[in-house]
Formats: C-alpha cells, sequence, structure tokens
C-alpha cells in the first residue's frame, strides 16, 4: 500500500534540501541535480511510496538508480564546470593543521574524480551522516563494502590532494 | 600506512568501531605520531567535505518543481503539524525552563545529549554508556502518526537524570519532549506535560502507536 500523493508531496518538500545535496554530490552540477531531482519526483509520483518501508532510504535509493540509468545512458559522465585541477596548499599551513589546508573548491575538484558508487557513499555517510548499515540499505550493497569503498574513497582523496603539491 | 590503517580510521571518524576497536584506536593515537597524522588528515577531509557540498535549505527550486510538489494544503508540512501539536506543550516547557532557571539556576534547553545512542545501540533495550559517558535506558517504543519511530527513555548523566521522548526524523532522532531532575528527586525543574503532578512526571504525545519490542527491533535494524 502507497501513501497518498498528498502525502507523498509533503515527505518529498519536508527531505528535498535532503535530496538535491544527495543529487548534487551524484551529478557535480546543481543544473545536473535539479534535473535528477525533478525526474525522480515524477517517478515518485507516478509510482508511489510505500507505506511498509522507510521513506528517505527509500527516495535515495530511487534516486540512486535514476543517476545510474541516466549515466548509463549518456554512456560517460558530464563532467562538473569545475576547473579539473588542484591548485596548490597553502605552504604557511602547519602540517597539523589540515582543517584549513584545503579549500572547499579543492575538495569539489577532489569530490569530481571519485567515481559514482564512492561519491554515493561519501554524500550518504559523510554528508548525511548515515551509518554504514543506513547506507547499505540505500545502496542495495553489503555493510562491509560501503566501509571498504569508503575507506578507499578517503585514500584516495588525500592521494589526490596530496599528488598535487 | 597499510590499508588496514585507512579503514580503522575512517570507521573511526565514521563512530562505526564497537568500544575494545574505539580504544584501541585512541591508545595508537596517543602513541603512534603517523597514525596520529593520519587521522587528522581523514578528519579534516571529512570537515571539507560536509562544508564544500551546499545544504540546499535556502535554495530556490524550479517553477516546474514546485509545481509537481503543490498539494492541496502546501503550507502544511508534517514539520508543521508536529510543530502545531507540540506547541502548547513547547510553550509549558519554556515556562517552566525559565522557572527553574529563575529558581534553580540550572537552565538546560537541550537536556543530555544523547548523540546516535538511540540508532546504535538500544535495539536489546538494555541499559548501556554512551561515548560522553550518559547512561540510557528505553522504556517503551511507538510509532507515531506518521510512522517514524519513536522512543521514551530515561538518560542519566552525573546528577542528572531526564525523562523524554525522542522521534526519528529527517535522518536523526529530534526530542520531543523531555523532563529532568535533579539530586532531590522532589524538585523536577523541567516538565513536559500537563500530566506533572509535582512527583512523577509523563511523557504525552498524540498519535502514539505502541510496538512490540520485535517491530521496535526490526525499525531500528531498518533506519541503521
Amino acid at each position: 500500500m502507497n501513501h497518498s500523493q498528498d502525502d507523498l508531496k509533503r515527505i518529498l518538500v519536508e527531505e528535498l534540501p535532503r535530496v538535491r545535496r544527495f543529487a548534487f554530490s551524484l551529478t557535480g552540477q546543481k543544473a545536473d541535480a535539479d534535473d535528477l531531482v525533478q525526474s525522480l519526483v515524477l517517478k515518485l509520483l507516478q509510482k508511489g511510496l510505500p507505506k511498509d518501508v522507510s521513506a528517505v532510504p527509500w527516495i535515495l535509493r530511487v534516486c540512486k538508480n535514476i543517476w545510474l540509468d541516466e549515466i548509463r545512458s549518456r554512456d560517460v559522465r558530464v563532467k562538473a564546470v569545475i576547473e579539473n585541477k588542484i591548485p596548490n596548499m597553502d605552504q604557511d599551513t602547519a602540517e597539523g593543521n589540515q582543517e584549513s589546508a584545503y579549500t572547499l573548491e579543492q575538495v569539489l575538484v577532489v569530490l569530481d574524480q571519485m567515481n559514482d558508487e564512492q561519491r554515493m557513499i561519501i554524500s550518504l555517510v559523510i554528508i548525511e551522516g548515515y551509518s554504514y548499515a543506513e547506507t547499505a540499505e540505500v545502496l542495495e550493497i553489503p555493510q562491509g563494502t560501503v566501509m571498504s569503498r569508503l575507506s578507499r574513497a578517503r585514500k584516495k582523496m588525500l592521494e589526490l590532494i596530496e599528488s598535487k603539491l | 600506512m597499510k590499508q588496514d590503517d585507512y579503514d580503522l580510521l575512517s570507521q573511526f571518524i565514521d563512530d562505526e568501531l564497537d568500544s575494545e576497536r574505539t580504544l584501541i584506536v585512541k591508545r595508537r593515537l596517543l602513541a603512534e605520531p603517523e597514525f596520529n597524522h593520519l587521522y587528522q588528515q581523514l578528519k579534516a577531509l571529512s570537515d571539507n567535505v560536509k562544508t564544500a557540498i551546499p545544504d540546499f535549505k535556502n535554495e530556490p527550486v524550479s517553477a516546474e518543481l514546485e509545481a509537481l510538489l503543490k498539494t492541496e494544503c502546501t503550507t502544511s508540512t508534517r514539520s508543521d503539524s508536529n510543530w502545531r501539536r507540540i506547541l502548547p506543550l513547547a510553550a509549558s516547557v519554556a515556562v517552566v525552563c525559565v522557572m527553574g532557571y529563575l529558581l534553580l539556576g540550572q537552565p538546560s534547553p537541550t537536556g543530555i545529549n544523547l548523540k546516535g545512542s538511540m540508532l546504535s545501540k538500544l535495539a536489546d533495550d538494555e541499559n548501556w554508556l554512551s561515548e560522553n559517558g550518559t547512561e540510557v535506558v528505553v522504556v517503551q517504543s511507538f510509532l507515531d502518526e506518521n510512522q517514524s519511530l519513536c522512543r521514551e527513555y530515561y538518560a542519566r548523566e552525573a546528577e542528572n537524570v531526564e525523562h523524554g521522548l525522542t522521534c526519528y526524523q529527517q535522518g536523526q532522532w529530534q526530542k520531543q519532549v523531555f523532563a529532568i531532575k535533579g539530586n532531590d528527586s522532589d524538585k523536577y525543574y523541567v516538565t513536559a506535560s500537563s500530566h506533572y503532578d509535582g512527583v512523577e512526571q509523563y511523557i504525552a504525545q498524540e498519535g502514539l502507536t505502541p510496538l512490540t519490542e520485535n517491530d521496535a527491533m526490526h525499525l531500528l535494524q531498518s533506519l541503521k
């Protein structure tokens, strides 16, 4: 049994910032993210949202599947407009004070170089604060896979930043 | 550094380690500068990733999307209805908080920090100590009218005991109502219920459906 259309719309309105963040982390561009969210909303309004599922993980899972279908049809993912290079880190920054060492642009550039699977996990765990178990449910993969992919993604991000120093 | 170190620190940062392995990591962080340095790098990276992604809370949506999401009563979101429902309660809490501040000088606008305890640890409903030394006991579990999992709990931290109701909404546990008492059990300085009788206090929330323990555990698993 599904939620009523009005209930579904209310859930979507309430969760819209989270869904848009997730979409942005997948697409790397606000315009693409909004297109993805619009496709998601259309699909959910057509197919409905079952009452016996956790709404947000379900919505994010549908979003993920739409995106994967989209990139398969495009063959290659549309790259973000962000310039594809990492600026040098501030040479004066103390080694132990890494928090101020990365600019937001650097982080976005590095994120853009992650593959789709890694970006989805980064988005759910790091940005949305989901547990590995919740993330595994959304992405329909084992919890151990979430852990290993995220760990490797973090390692790769650090290596990308450091390789440009 | 080995891949195992990345795995361990990644789980540590995400609060995914059990207490034993957390302790191991903390000891290594104190003893191994290289390990500590890697932790600082990974932690800073996570913090910056969070900051780099816009939160979209105030970003306008396209006219098409707005039209799609328009309902007969667009302004009545779940949060609004929740808020209207608990407004009288919230008002009474505010009044008593102010009174508590004036009388006892101990304002506690947010109460005891439960952190992620409700989601991550309480499936078995046993006493436990959270990372910050807070003892939490779940009394019972409910579904609210929006099918969100809610839990009535007692939490103890130092000399304070908090009795409250928290619901899993918008991806996190949000306290709906709570009450705190200090050392002197006769002097409740915050209450959240109109049923307050000077000795006992009750958690009042409309539209709650009690869950069996099995159902609550299933829901917790699905939220994890």
